[in-house]
């Protein structure tokens, strides 16, 4: 189902919403924040939205902490949110988080409790590449709603009953299908899926894993977690006990491969201890382990790690590296 | 081609042919018009990637533990050599390992300024002296260099290296005749604007992902305290204490060692304004012992040193001796 929506109308809507249900909307170039008015479109977020399925703290279980007390399970989050302003590739990132995370407790009442709506960008900004890792800004995957910002108006795709409802509260009238489908047709004839990919499912593992490209590129890395926390795929975790007095919760925060920490075992072994192996972890972890194991590889190309890594590592230099050893 | 590229690459060869060094490390061109990367050399036909950057804006400092037993020449302006002879007085760097190539410094310019110059940025002209051609989706601009300096570079005291193994011929920015100026700007605040002000703008709007602290030349210790596990000091969610925690140790840890290079708030992916912070203990080490880091490499460590004429005005028992009760 198709509907077109002026753009003298999304505010009204957004306001709409937000009287039924709580929304979040791109805030400012940071990220995402609760409805208050201020909106930011002018590109994507440098927070992603993942932030709302992998929030930087989520308490797990509390527990008295003396011998013998049994632990209690959190009953997770369910508030209903709706989110506004989501761009595909972040949404594309939700999808491909979820191949590992489906049977998480917390990421179901997360995303059960979550509506998407999708906003299709302008057009491609600096670093952008989500054509490159095949994802098609168009297609809705992983939202309820889509709208493509076109002349005067946002076109707008309805993907779910869920999508349906939320725009039952606009004035959007239905329509704009024959232009929507060619925009679609025009992004994907101007924009190809890379054909590294293609490279790196043939390619051998051990074969890029002892390539020798690695410490040369990995020689500006910083080992920060810029990267990482930045990315609207990456999904890594640490678990850990905050213990007051006698209270403790346990918590699942994002972690970072890149980080020594977190790859070092309790007897204090660390099979990633040099920064190279941790550099080259996250990209093979992105184009080959995951590539492997799910038929795509953990990258949405949102560009937001080559526009903002501090070193300029740039994830193409190492993605033509792997494909071409 | 910019003069001071050429005179690098030249003098990177002469370097690696005569022995002086095995690697050089310095600054190439990076995947966007305002961004360069830092790289090592290791032979003289490489040094054709050698450039003299608009914005290096990491410390090449930086990178010396990645290359330990090796002997290391730098492209050094101020910023760089300064940070090695903090290294040389704190036992992690020994001079005679180290080549100093040092370059007077024009200052380096922001990559934030630039890249809010247009949607996209398609070209950066720079003529290291006065004026920026910078090229974007909209049309081209022309803009006084000094508008689009790094804040570090507009507050810098040493732009050309007080240490070097040999200078090469350049013009260095003059030394800033107003280094805390915004320093002042937050002092003159109250107690309580000066917190909210370190809540707002630093601790509610970082991501914990320590780019400041991995990208700081002098920060090597090697297991940082939030990396502790046992026991473990900070707690690692953006809990504001733990965050707020984590901000103030990072800036004390460089107390009377800083040397304002900038490389931490240049690598925060938020842009924080984080060196404020080690700033303004430039300005307290400056303003109570007339120190500042980095100037030789034969000198004593501020917080080593102990002098009967220094200040002790921050004690607690000063206070009380004022007040008559001890």
């Amino acid at each position: 189902m198709y509907y077109i929506l002026k753009r003298e109308d999304l505010r009204p809507w957004l306001e709409a919403i937000n009287r039924e249900y709580t929304l979040f909307v791109p805030r400012t170039r940071d990220g995402f924040g609760p409805y208050e008015g201020e909106l930011y479109l002018e590109g994507k977020t440098r927070l992603s939205a993942k932030e709302f399925f992998l929030p930087w703290r989520e308490p797990l279980l509390v527990y008295e902490a003396r011998p013998g007390a049994l632990p209690k399970v959190v009953e997770g989050p369910a508030e209903q949110r709706v989110v506004f302003g989501v761009r595909p590739c972040d949404a594309r990132g939700v999808i491909l988080i979820e191949k590992v995370f489906s049977p998480d407790p917390f990421w179901q009442k997360r995303r059960e409790a979550t509506s998407l709506i999708g906003l299709v960008c302008e057009e491609p900004g600096t670093e952008c590449f989500c054509w490159a890792m095949g994802v098609n800004p168009f297609s809705g995957e992983g939202l309820d709603l889509v709208l493509v910002p076109h002349e005067e108006v946002y076109l707008v795709k309805v993907i779910t009953e869920a999508g349906k409802k939320l725009l039952s509260l606009s004035r959007a009238a239905e329509g704009g299908e024959e232009a929507f489908l060619s925009r679609e047709k025009e992004f994907k004839a101007k924009f190809p899926v890379s054909p590294a990919l293609e490279k790196l499912r043939e390619k051998d593992l051990m074969t890029i894993y002892e390539a020798p490209f690695w410490e040369e590129l990995a020689l500006p890395c910083l080992n920060c977690g810029a990267c990482t926390f930045l990315c609207p795929t990456c999904y890594c975790f640490d678990v850990q006990d905050e213990v007051v007095g006698s209270e403790g919760v346990r918590v699942r925060l994002p972690e970072a491969c890149m980080f020594e920490l977190y790859s070092r075992h309790a007897s204090g072994h660390n099979p990633r201890r040099s920064p190279m192996a941790r550099f080259r972890n996250r990209f093979m972890h992105k184009f080959k382990y995951f590539l492997d194991e799910y038929g795509e590889p953990l990258c949405v190309g949102c560009g937001r790690c080559n526009e903002e890594c501090p070193a300029n590592i740039n994830l193409w230099d190492v993605v033509r590296a792997m494909s071409e050893v | 081609m910019s003069t001071l590229t050429e005179k690098i690459r030249e003098a990177a060869q002469k370097v690696l042919a005569e022995g002086l060094a095995e690697v050089v490390l310095g600054y190439t061109q990076g995947s966007l018009p305002y961004r360069n990367r830092v790289t090592a050399v290791n032979t003289p036909e490489e040094t054709s990637r050698l450039i003299w950057p608009s914005f290096g804006v990491l410390n090449p400092a930086n990178v010396l533990h990645k290359l330990k037993g090796k002997k290391v020449a730098l492209i050094s302006p101020g910023c760089v050599s300064r940070a090695v002879v903090v290294l040389c007085q704190e036992g992690q760097v020994k001079r005679d390992e180290v080549y100093l190539l040092g370059v007077p410094c024009p200052g380096m310019l922001d990559p934030s300024k630039v890249r809010d110059l247009g949607k996209k940025i398609l070209r950066v002209e720079d003529d290291f002296k006065e004026k920026v051609l910078v090229v974007t989706s909209e049309g081209e601009k022309i803009v006084a260099r000094e508008e689009l300096l790094r804040q570090n570079c507009l507050e810098c005291r040493h732009p050309t290296p007080p240490v070097y193994d040999e200078l090469l011929e350049g013009e260095a920015r003059k030394p800033s005749p107003s280094p805390y100026q915004k320093v002042e700007e937050i002092e003159a605040r109250e107690v309580s604007a000066r917190w909210q002000w370190f809540q707002e703008a630093v601790v509610s709007r970082c991501i914990r992902c320590y780019a400041c602290r991995n990208a700081c030349p002098l920060c090597y210790c090697p297991t940082c305290f939030v990396d502790d596990s046992r026991p473990q000091w900070v707690g690692k969610t953006r809990d504001p204490v733990d965050t707020a925690l984590y901000h103030l140790v990072r800036a004390y840890h460089l107390a009377g060692r800083c040397v304002d290079c900038g490389s931490c708030e240049a690598a925060c992916p938020m842009d924080i304004p984080l060196r404020l912070l080690t700033k303004k203990l430039e300005k307290e080490a400056l303003s109570a012992f007339s120190f500042e880091s980095g100037l030789d490499p034969e000198a004593p460590l501020l917080l080593t040193t102990f002098r009967e004429e220094d200040p002790e005005d921050f004690m607690i028992t000063q206070e009380l001796k004022a007040l008559g009760k001890i």
